[in-house]
């Protein structure tokens, strides 16, 4: 007998917050500054508040659906179409991810620490990560986050208290930044670096009570936010605007000034060891939602057979952009900008699609059993 | 032109997607039409896009 997997929402949690907080290790925090200017940290707590809203609404239009992913919602709203588009649609957000990051996390390693490697030799590790992650399964996967991403989690908090001493609150001045329209109505859109909330409703079927899942929703969003937050308002501090902007991996730079008596010194090692640990759980679970996916859209037996020929697809998208650059610019500008859709629009227009269904096949049942 | 490597690595990438054909073809015998096509799809790109990086991006 198939085993079913369930897992409860710590483990959940730990997937949503790793899958949120990696880009702090990017480059949210610049881009916040580049947002808000010295009001970055404020653009971080609006966007926290809008995808709290959103997830709010969302979680709301859940309740009837307990127990079920997207893509069972799809088909019961739009029938096997349905299925297949929204397939498709998280096919390839969770295929951006994978890739961008990849690439990403490899050309930043290779400029930190494997400075003379090539980037093909970088990226074979994630791809074996990516292999025997997908392999193992969610359950391990779950497990693997709900002990590690704490250990992460401190890692980054020692950074952060670390950097006290650098501490320049003047920094923070002008307090609205770049503008109130450019925070709090052009600034909207980057509620997209919320976007991998889109996972949680793919981990709906291993999580099975509704109340899991919002609870799992609410914590992921709400710890996260302040790892977001806290990471933005430490940048903003320590490094002051517009010199701040030059800064290509903005807590690698924070961890590099720490120095505390003779016996706290390179705390960058630290930061190394958690952004590789983050990374390497973000690329590995996004990988395996990326077959689950695929299973599930095109109804298939197994997902196993694929593991290796989409590990290698992956990693032949990772080599397609011709440079670093390319890739920064569409994921901050236009997938950082726009996932917002597919993350909190497309569940709540198939969350009532699917009620609306739902009311009309009860109302039929009704009319049945009255001629009956 | 090609080297050793090359071919060990497009003979590699044939191997992948003879396999995931095979499950393609155990797909569409049971009667699954279009999620056969898509492993097609896949096997196809397994292929094409690696040589076209390995072949003409390098170049």
């Amino acid at each position: 007998m198939k085993k079913k997997t369930i897992f409860g929402h710590w483990e959940a949690s730990a997937i949503i917050v790793n899958l949120i907080c990696t880009k702090i290790f990017l480059n949210f925090p610049r881009m916040a500054v580049e947002e808000g200017g010295t009001a970055g940290w404020i653009l971080a707590v609006y966007i926290a508040i809008l995808a709290i809203l959103g997830f709010t609404v969302i979680q709301k239009l859940y309740r009837p659906f307990e127990g079920k992913d997207l893509l069972d919602i799809a088909e019961l709203a739009a029938g096997n179409i349905g299925r297949i588009v929204v397939g498709f649609v998280i096919l390839f957000c969770l295929g951006w991810g994978t890739v961008a990051y990849m690439r990403m996390f490899s050309e930043n390693m290779k400029l930190i620490s494997l400075t003379t490697s090539p980037l093909s030799y970088v990226e074979l590790f994630f791809v074996v990560c990516l292999v025997v992650g997908a392999f193992f399964g969610i359950e391990a996967l779950s497990r693997l986050h709900a002990f590690v991403v704490p250990i992460i989690a401190v890692g980054f908090l020692m950074i952060m208290l670390g950097a006290v001493n650098y501490i320049d609150a003047g920094n923070l001045l002008p307090i609205f930044g770049n503008g109130l329209s450019a925070i709090f109505i052009e600034g909207a859109q980057k509620v997209s670096d919320y976007s991998e909330i889109l996972v949680l409703f793919l981990l709906a079927p291993f999580l099975k009570k509704y109340d899991v899942m919002k609870s799992t929703g609410y914590w992921s969003l709400v710890i996260s936010a302040l790892f977001l937050v806290v990471s933005v308002l430490v940048f903003s501090t320590v490094f002051p605007y517009p010199s701040s902007l030059e800064i290509t991996i903005p807590i690698f730079n924070v961890a590099r000034l720490i120095k505390l008596g003779r016996f706290f010194q390179r705390v960058e090692s630290v930061f190394l060891f958690i952004w590789a640990a983050s990374s390497l759980l973000y690329i590995t679970v996004n990988f395996y939602l990326i077959l689950f996916t695929f299973q599930k859209a095109f109804r298939l037996d197994y997902y196993k057979p694929l593991i290796l020929p989409l590990a290698i697809i992956v990693l032949s998208l990772n080599f397609l952009p011709s440079d670093f650059a390319v890739v920064v610019t569409y994921e901050v500008e236009v997938f950082r900008s726009w996932s917002w859709i597919p993350a909190f629009v497309m569940p709540i227009l198939l969350l009532i699609l699917g009620r609306r269904k739902n009311r009309q096949s009860a109302g039929q049942d009704e009319s049945k059993q009255q001629k009956s | 032109m090609m080297s050793i490597g090359y071919i060990v690595l497009i003979g590699f990438l044939l191997c992948i997607a003879i396999y995931t054909a095979s499950f393609g073809v155990w797909t569409w015998k049971r009667k699954n039409r279009f999620g056969a096509f898509m492993i097609f799809m896949v096997a196809l790109i397994v292929v094409v896009l690696p040589v076209y990086i390995l072949l003409f991006r390098e170049a």
